[in-house]
């Protein structure tokens, strides 16, 4: 072993120029991987942090569903707003005891998911996710706002609570100014029809952590917004849906696509509500809101408890116990928007496997040529005695040590940069990219978990890169020693 | 017994649709330390019959036997150790290893193998042989520090560290001047008096052929003489 690492050094040193070049290479390739994914880490961690204190705890309960269902409601977006009714908890009050006393809880609250239409003196001001709180126990466990304008919500009083940032949008897309103290008028579509309830806006607040997937969610008293979903007791008598509510339904879903609030406000012009509402004695029937309802019971945990092993007993309790209930992780209950972080670093890692792919190639074909060029010296090695092995070898601790010393040289590099980077925090200035890294300012942590991914991707692209040049260096026959004449 | 026997042995090559035989049978032995010349024209079959006895290519047909044993039957494994123990190799074009240094190629075929230890006495035999083939002054100097005769001289030293019964040396004074190649043959010539190690050697030098004690003369592969000489004395010894 002793000769043949000799020998390998020896041939990297003395080959200075394809050592470097290729060695640049790898250097270049392990210090973006690991700068890359240890931002992505940190990313991760705030994006964690941001939906689980905040919105969706560390653990979630939810009715059990066929259907796929977050904290904003259905996730099957073809379905449209007023398709699947999402499954309210069953056995609310026993599991809030059950909760209350099971170890590790820090906090619990619960929350009703659903959306209305925005309405402000005939002008319509598109979709909004509506989540219906009891503010008490909701903001005592996610300190999620911060009032700027007007007061929070008292619990029992019907009234909402917006971002100062939906505020801005409304003023700059419907030409609406909202102010605190004003009344709004919110529709909302179930499958037992049309509702419409008018609370005031008692307050304007602002996220502590930027969250875009929050911008569109304001906080309503639960009881209106079940109102709004017609989660009433007992059966709901139908309310017929005509094509005009058909056509506003539809406009529904451009809620989704790039100008919700101007195509809502478009159908709305065309739709006479009030003679779709005209019988209210009946909609004040079909209103005797189940005021025990609720969607999802968000818990967290205290530090060190593991949400995952959470999970899993608080799900055996309930098939134990035979509740259709399931807990979940903050990243099923945040649902699709949570993904963006992970969905970018896929891309980013999938980017970095096609360089690393191209760079693989390079290597092999460095590696190729200068096995040609040694087939001389390979052949004479075998002459004078060296079995396959031994030149297997020698090519394998050539690339590894090329491979291993510039995949270090790169860790190394690329740890300095994450520690510099936290030192002097990386300002995000874009708004796409402060949601994408879930922080304004960020600021990566040196993690263990990607040195050793690092070191792990160094060997496998070392490993990668020999099999095809060292398959050619066991096909030269000892003959070639003298091919060179 | 003789070390090295050939038997009717033949090599072919495929050359596109035709085939070149540039040995047509040939047959003969080589007794224990006897410094044999290989003579010919060019293209006679020299380099592909010291290619068989070296093991480094097989016959097409016939026997090649090295110390009785026939290596047709053996597998690429074997011949290596066989090739390793019984055979040294001094090339034309030298073929020292670039990045060892003279006293590390030297003992390379010493870390080849099993028994690869160096061990007091194989470091010893190398220093006996540095002083033998006169280098004692060039020990860390790589090849490319070196001349085209201190190079070859490496080479026979190399060839000689693990104490081969056979040194095989195609044309190994083709690149060096006339001076250079006689003093590399006349130094081949002392290692096989005070070693007893058979050399066998090719050449198309007239005057080199001299100096040999068994000559084999090839033509269109075919041998044409195979004698011993009379005179085994040196010229200008
Ligand atoms: N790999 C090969 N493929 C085809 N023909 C070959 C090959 N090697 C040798 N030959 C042919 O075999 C014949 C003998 O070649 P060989 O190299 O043994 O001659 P040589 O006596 O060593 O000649 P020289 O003195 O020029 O070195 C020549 O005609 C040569 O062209
Ligand atoms: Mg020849």
């Amino acid at each position: 072993m002793g000769t043949i690492f000799k020998i390998a050094l020896r041939n990297l040193v003395q080959h200075k120029v394809k050592t470097l070049i290729v060695g640049a290479l790898i250097t270049l390739g392990i210090l973006l991987t690991f700068v890359g994914n240890s931002l992505f880490e940190s990313a991760a961690k705030g994006v964690k942090r941001g939906y689980s204190e905040n919105f969706t705890g560390d653990v979630m309960i939810m009715g059990q569903s066929e259907k796929a269902f977050s904290l904003f409601g259905s996730q099957d977006f073809s379905a449209g707003p007023g398709g699947e009714p999402i499954p309210v908890i069953q056995h609310y009050p026993e599991l809030v005891e059950f909760i209350k006393s099971y170890p590790g809880v820090m906090g619990f609250s619960a929350q009703v998911s659903g959306f209305g239409i925005l309405n402000f003196d005939e002008a319509g001001m598109g979709f909004n996710l509506l989540f219906g709180v009891d503010p008490e126990t909701y903001f005592k466990t996610f300190h999620s706002i911060k009032i700027v304008e007007g007061r929070m919500l008292a619990n029992g009083e019907p009234g909402i609570m917006m971002s100062r940032k939906r505020i801005e949008d409304i003023k700059k897309q419907n030409k609406v100014s909202l102010k605190v103290g004003q009344e709004i008028s919110l529709e909302g579509f179930s499958k037992s029809g049309l509702k419409i309830r008018t609370v005031p806006l008692v307050g304007i607040y602002e996220y502590i952590v930027p969250t875009q997937a929050l911008e569109i969610v304001s906080f309503i008293d639960v009881q209106t917004l079940r109102a709004l979903n017609a989660m009433t007791v007992g059966t709901a008598k139908e309310t017929p849906i005509d094509d005009a509510t058909k056509k506003l339904l539809d406009s529904a879903d451009d809620f989704f696509s790039d100008g919700p609030v101007a195509a809502a406000g478009a159908a709305k012009d065309k739709v006479d509500l009030n003679a779709i509402l005209g019988d209210k004695t009946k909609r004040a029937e079909l209103a005797t809101v189940d005021s025990g309802s609720w969607h999802n019971l968000m818990i967290r945990l205290n530090d060190g408890v593991s949400p995952s092993q959470t999970i899993s007993e608080l799900n055996k309790v309930f098939s134990e116990k035979n509740w259709p209930l399931k807990a979940v992780g903050w990243k099923e209950a945040a649902g699709t928007s949570a993904a963006l972080t992970d969905v970018a670093q896929i891309i980013f890692n999938i980017v970095v496997i096609i360089l690393a792919i191209v760079a693989v190639i390079i290597i092999i074909n460095t590696l190729v040529i200068s096995v040609m060029e040694r087939t001389a010296e390979i052949g004479t090695m075998r002459a004078l005695g060296a079995q396959k092995p031994f030149v297997r070898q020698l090519f394998v601790w050539e690339t590894m040590l090329l491979a291993g010393f510039f995949g270090l040289v790169g860790i190394v590099i690329g740890s300095l940069s994450v520690v510099a980077l936290n030192l002097i925090g990386l300002p995000l200035d874009n708004e796409f990219l402060q949601v994408l890294f879930g922080s304004k300012n960020l600021k990566p942590e040196l993690s263990l978990v990607q040195v050793v991914l690092s070191i792990g991707f160094t060997l496998f692209i070392g490993v990668v890169s020999w099999i095809y040049p060292v398959s050619i260096a066991l096909k030269v026959s000892p003959l070639k020693a003298i091919a060179s004449e | 017994m003789s070390i090295v026997e050939l038997k009717n042995a033949k090599k072919h090559y495929a050359l596109g649709k035709t085939t070149v035989e540039a040995v047509k049978g040939v047959s003969f032995e080589i007794e224990q330390g006897d410094f044999i010349s290989i003579a010919g024209p060019s293209g006679s079959g020299k380099s592909t019959i010291l290619n068989l006895i070296g093991l480094i290519d097989t016959a097409t047909n016939g026997d090649v036997l090295i110390n009785g044993q026939n290596v047709a039957t053996l597998k690429d494994r074997e011949i290596t150790l066989l090739r390793h123990e019984t055979i040294g190799f001094i090339f034309q074009s030298f073929n020292l290893i670039p990045v060892l240094t003279t006293r590390e190629n030297i003992e390379f075929p010493l870390l080849l193998g099993k028994n690869n230890k160096l061990t007091k006495e194989r470091k010893e035999y190398v220093d006996f042989l540095i002083e033998e083939v006169g280098l004692a002054d060039r020990i860390r100097n790589r090849p490319n520090e070196l001349s085209g005769g201190q190079r070859q001289r490496v080479a026979i030293a190399r060839a000689l560290v693990t104490k081969p019964v056979i040194v095989l040396a195609d044309e190994p004074t083709a690149n060096l001047d006339s001076q250079t190649g006689d003093d590399i043959l006349k130094l081949m010539k002392k290692i096989n008096k005070d070693l007893k190690t058979t050399f066998i050697f090719s050449t198309h030098d007239a005057k080199i052929v001299e100096l040999a004690d068994h000559i084999i003369r090839l033509k269109d592969g075919l041998i044409t003489e195979n004698y011993r000489a009379v005179s085994k004395t040196l010229p200008g010894s």
